[in-house]
């Protein structure tokens, strides 16, 4: 069956690609904590912040369609909370963007700034999770810190998420197909229930025999940690390069002022 | 030394059902051994008795070794098992990680693990893609992946269940071709009875978790009362052998 994973595109080749997860990981931490760390009121600041991984993303080749369809599937919270803020927050601010100045309700405001974090906060999260594959991304935080465990825990969860979604599928289609008339919402429940409960005590079966293929292979409870790979030149560049981006932007005042 | 010996083995589930009602058997270094049989005859019970996943009464003996909770390391080295399901099989993001899961819990270097990776992937016709994910590969590759997964930990002794279900013809191919190319004692449990005949020398019908024969694969194949009264019947390839070999019809 087909999948929509989110690594889809974790396999191409770029220069992006080829950064060690941890760089891009660390990068994207920085960045995405200087973006929404600025003032709740700042909104034309905001929107250089846009640029990097929009940037990112076109070196790496991973195609837009797919980031920002992505982008809309995870925005119904941020739109729901930039909304309550437009109609709740009263008050008038300031508002600067370039030579025009223009006195607006402070929630207009305050609820753009949110949706503008939201969209590169999200930009900058699909740079790294479409250009690095999850289980390196998962040994990626678990060198700078995730505990162990947690990240063997999160490769599982998404190497059989792939096997639960196949089961799950297939015991839909063997619903619908035998659904040849008006079933009520007591029949549909009733099979709804059935399907969910076969699939839960499948995924224990299935649970228990790859608990045991691990056990025939040697497993004592801990997957043996690979050797750490060196970070390069360009691992250390990236990051250093999204220091300097942040700190450009964040000292825009300076800079501009100057 | 025989590789695997096995005496008056029984074993019941937790359900109270005997899923092995008391087998004996011994297969020597390097023989090809088929464990046929019809749908709960106890097949892959037997193999999961084998590597000590199940626990039962009797003794069974690998390669010298008495199974016992000192000797389960050593036997689950020398007893690669191939699951009938891939997916129980490759448990890891990608296939290059899975083959070498058994190996680096042995202690060896990044080079050695990375040899043995790389030649178990070449073994089974997959070198180069060791960085694919398992959801990924077609099934006749995620089978060949999962006897790589064994084969880098370097068996003596391959236990294969159901090794060529689920394939289409062309990986059906290529699994017989793989298995008759390995130098190891090979097990394998199958309902798969033309691949039996290509592969294996000696045939074990299994039915209620008893041994109903144990002979030569093309005799116990062959015998069609035993085959029927067992659910099972002669392989075709048997069948039309001897319809060939039938004295042709007098004219009326």
């Amino acid at each position: 069956m087909h999948h929509a994973s989110m690594d889809r595109h974790a396999g191409l080749e770029s220069p992006i690609h080829r950064l060690d997860a941890r760089a891009k990981l660390v990068a994207a931490f920085v960045y995405t904590a200087a973006a929404v760390s600025e003032p709740r009121t700042e909104f034309a600041g905001l929107l250089p912040y846009l640029v990097p991984p929009l940037a990112v993303i076109l070196i790496s080749g991973v195609p837009l369609r797919f980031v920002f369809l992505r982008v809309l599937l995870m925005s119904p919270f941020a739109l729901v909370v930039s909304a309550a803020n437009a109609v709740f927050e009263t008050g008038h601010v300031t508002v600067t963007l370039g030579p025009w100045n223009a006195v607006v309700r402070e929630g207009f405001v305050t609820g753009g700034a949110i949706l503008l974090k939201y969209l590169i906060s999200a930009l900058a999260l699909l740079a790294l999770a479409t250009t690095t594959r999850l289980y390196r991304l998962a040994g990626a935080m678990s060198s700078l810190g995730l505990p162990r465990l947690l990240a063997m825990q999160v490769t599982f969860v998404y190497r059989y998420l792939f096997v639960v979604v196949d089961e799950l599928e297939r015991r839909r289609r063997a619903v619908e197909v035998r659904t040849v008339g008006q079933p009520g919402v007591g029949q549909r429940a009733r099979a709804a229930t059935g399907a969910l409960a076969g699939l839960f005590v499948r995924s224990l079966d299935r649970a228990e025999m790859v608990s045991a293929a691990m056990c025939v292979r040697g497993f004592d409870g801990m997957v043996p940690r690979a050797a750490g790979e060196r970070l390069g030149l360009a691992d250390v560049g990236f990051v250093m390069c999204a220091v300097i981006v942040v700190a450009l932007l964040r000292g825009r005042g300076v800079w501009l002022a100057g | 030394m025989p590789a695997v010996e096995i005496e008056s083995l029984r074993f019941a589930y937790h359900n109270g059902r005997e899923a092995i009602a008391g087998v004996t058997c011994r297969v020597g270094r390097g023989e090809r051994v088929a464990f046929v049989g019809p749908n709960g005859a106890g097949k892959s019970t037997l193999f999961l008795l084998l590597v000590g996943v199940l626990r039962g009464e009797g003794a069974i003996r690998v390669e010298g070794n008495t199974l016992s909770r000192s000797t389960l390391r050593q036997i689950r080295r020398s007893v690669g098992l191939v699951f009938q399901h891939p997916d129980d099989q490759l448990f890891m993001p990608t296939i290059a990680e899975d083959v070498g899961f058994g190996p680096a819990q042995t202690g060896l270097s990044r080079d050695e693990l990375d040899a043995r990776v790389a030649g178990a992937l070449e073994a089974v016709g997959l070198g180069g893609l060791g960085s694919r994910e398992p959801h990924h590969l077609s099934g006749g590759e995620k089978r060949a992946a999962s006897l790589a997964t064994v084969l880098s930990m370097e068996p003596g002794i391959l236990a294969l269940d159901e090794p060529t279900t689920g394939l289409d013809p062309r990986s059906r191919r290529r699994a017989i071709d793989l298995l008759e190319r390995r130098e190891q004692t090979l097990l394998v449990a199958t309902h798969d009875l033309e691949m039996v005949l290509e592969v294996c020398s000696r045939a074990v019908l299994l039915d209620e978790g008893r041994i109903v024969a144990d002979g030569r694969a093309r005799d116990v194949l062959a015998d069609g009362a035993l085959m029927e009264a067992h659910g099972l019947e002669v392989p075709l390839s048997i069948r039309l052998g001897a319809r060939r070999s039938e004295p042709p019809h007098p004219p009326a």
